[in-house]
């Protein structure tokens, strides 16, 4: 299909926008049954784990309908957008169907306890079965029509902006944008200048390399591809080169990260420990490719929750994707000046893109990840004026760190006078209530008189008595993170199956050692400015 | 290039028939492309390659070479 029939909005017509038009489907599906007083929850599921053939089978049984929706539900908008965006549907359907036939696998494959206990989650684990598997046997032809490594990831993150608060955007996001602007900055220039000043490479080749290490991988080498007129053979060796690299350093981060951050969320004690969010962090100015970063990320969050994730989102998609129009237009401007008449051979293309590439070349998907963010963090702040928060005398206090079975007695318990008109015990039902929020300093005067079953009674209280935590979280936010996992695991099992490496490198060793002394250079530096820097954002970030 | 022509893309590498601008063949083109990018993302938008130069190209350039796509293409 002709992408170029119009400058204006290209609603349909690109994956950034039907990425948008999934990802709010979702939201709002999962919104709607809450609202309806239901929830999603049974519908968005990922397998479970097990141990024995048995407890497959039985999870398998037991979740075997939403799988089904899964695959319908995701499947429809696929290839209802796959078909207007021209592609061939029965190729499609086909390959799709295997694909998450085969992210199914993978999920199951990292539940099993012997893989566990080989500390591999299931993206890791989707990136290393796809890539034995490409690289043994080629993808046939109809089979790459459905391997759509970049619209599965921009799904993924819209469907992250529901689960990212926008006070961390707005808190995080200026830190992101000054840390990754120095990196880009320096990778750029270093690579550059290493393509064309050490190995005598055509400037335009450096700048298809440069954006490549700095600002959004093989997108951000075509992005600016285009702007400065490369030659085809510079586009396909810096899709190449970039690919490499950025897949090497998905292993290497990965391994690095999980050895860095200290075990059970334990204290940082080492020299060498990160927390998970500077982890995230420093991914997010390391990786090459947002597709690429997230399957290091994504396997972190396996082990230390979503603060690696937050982390690397800010830092790489907002702090370095969306200005891929800038650097489009400033380099277009340099080609015109400067390159191109050392280079121009007389016929070629002449012209020089207008400042409007800045909005073209705009990833819009980002819009629907702020614009979920928005959505959420709106609905969040709008409890029920009359919530009770209600919890069981009798039960389980289960947080990140702690897990405790109580069992306790509220019948001569007597709350300080000034929080009686909130709390209540209902013997007939065993539970207590608090009406509204509780505040950390409620519940201290709550379980100053308390005994030890009474204290966890009262912690699990104060955490029902959050609406946002225990019921948007649990019951709309939760649904979306398992649905956002298998945009996820499809993303990474499609980067696994279309690398062939012995096709791939077929490049020169010049623009490989150019980006290699980039990678050598933004490595390092991405670490100290994330754990010496800037180290108390990432920390503290969650 | 005139404002009429850049509109209508006559005379401009937008209505060339060397112009590869299909999303499917813009990908074959460039083999490797769908491990970590797209021919259907925004970060290409518009621009396709040209066939005689071997060149990434924007719709609004020009060349001596344009030759006008058949109708209906």
């Amino acid at each position: 299909m002709n992408q170029g029939s119009s400058k204006g909005l290209n609603l349909l017509k690109t994956e950034d926008y039907w990425a948008i038009w999934l990802g709010m489907i979702v939201i709002a599906l999962s919104v709607g049954f809450f609202w309806a007083g239901g929830t999603l929850k049974p519908w968005a599921v990922t397998p479970g784990t097990w141990s024995d053939l048995g407890q497959l089978a039985a999870d398998l049984g037991e979740h075997f309908s939403a799988f089904v929706a899964i695959f319908l539900g995701f499947g429809l908008v696929f290839a209802i957008s796959m078909r207007i965006m021209g592609r061939n549907l029965r190729e499609f359907l086909l390959g799709y169907t295997i694909l998450f036939l085969g992210s199914l696998a993978i999920f199951y494959l990292a539940g099993w306890s012997v893989v566990k206990k080989m500390d591999l989650g299931a993206p890791l684990l989707a990136l290393v079965v796809g890539l034995v598997i490409g690289n043994i046997k080629a993808a046939p032809e109809w089979f790459k029509t459905a391997l759509r490594t970049e619209y599965y990831i921009k799904t993924g993150i819209v469907l992250l902006g529901a689960t990212l608060p926008l006070t961390l955007i707005a808190e995080a996001g200026p830190i992101a944008f000054v840390q990754a602007t120095i990196v880009s900055i320096v990778t750029w220039l270093v690579i550059y200048l290493a393509a064309t000043r050490i190995f005598d490479l055509d400037p335009r080749f450096g700048a298809v390399l440069g954006t490549g290490g700095a600002v959004c991988g093989v997108s951000g080498s075509i992005a600016v591809g285009g702007a400065v007129k490369a030659d085809k053979d510079h586009i396909a060796v810096g899709i190449a080169v970039v690919s490499v690299w950025a897949i090497v350093m998905i292993f290497i981060l990965a391994l690095l990260t999980k050895w860095m951050i200290p075990a059970d969320g334990g204290a940082i004690t080492q020299w060498y420990h990160i927390s998970p969010g500077e982890a995230g962090a420093w991914v997010g100015t390391s990786e090459y490719a947002d597709a690429a970063g997230f399957a290091v990320v994504a396997e972190l969050a396996t082990d230390h929750g979503d603060a690696p994730i937050h982390a690397f989102t800010l830092m790489k998609v907002i702090g370095r994707d969306i200005w891929i129009g800038i650097w489009a237009f400033v380099l277009s401007i340099v080609s015109v000046t400067f390159w191109e008449k050392k280079s121009q051979t007389g016929d070629g293309p002449q012209g020089q893109v207008g400042i409007s590439v800045i909005w073209e070349r705009f990833p819009k998907f980002v819009i629907g990840f702020f614009a979920a963010s928005v959505i959420m963090s709106l609905i969040a702040a709008s409890p029920p004026a009359d919530y009770v928060g209600e919890a069981p005398v009798s039960g389980t206090f289960k947080s990140k760190a702690q897990k405790y079975a109580y069992d306790a007695d509220f019948s001569d318990f007597q709350p300080p006078a000034a929080l009686v008109e909130r709390f209540a015990y209902d013997a007939a039902d065993g539970v207590i209530t608090f009406e509204g929020k509780m505040s950390l300093e409620e519940l201290n005067n709550l379980t100053a008189n308390a005994d030890e079953e009474q204290r966890w009674a009262l912690k699990n209280l104060h955490v029902e008595s959050d609406w946002s935590e225990s019921q948007l979280r649990a019951l709309v936010i939760v649904p979306i993170k398992k649905l956002r996992s298998w945009a996820f695991v499809l993303c990474f099992l499609c980067i696994g199956l279309s690398t062939r490496f012995k096709e791939l490198a077929k490049f020169g060793l010049k623009p490989f050692w150019a980006f290699t002394i980039g990678v050598l250079v933004n490595v390092p530096l991405g670490y100290i400015l994330t754990t010496k820097v800037f180290v108390e954002y990432w920390r503290a970030l969650q | 290039m005139s404002a009429a022509k850049s509109r209508t893309g006559e005379g401009t590498c937008a209505g060339c028939m060397y112009l590869i601008q299909d999303a499917a063949e813009f990908e074959s083109a460039l083999p490797g492309i769908l491990i970590l990018s797209s021919g259907q993302g925004e970060s290409r938008g518009d621009q396709g390659l040209c066939r005689i130069h071997q060149q990434l190209v924007t719709p609004e350039m020009t060349c001596g070479r344009f030759q006008p796509r058949a109708t209906g293409r």
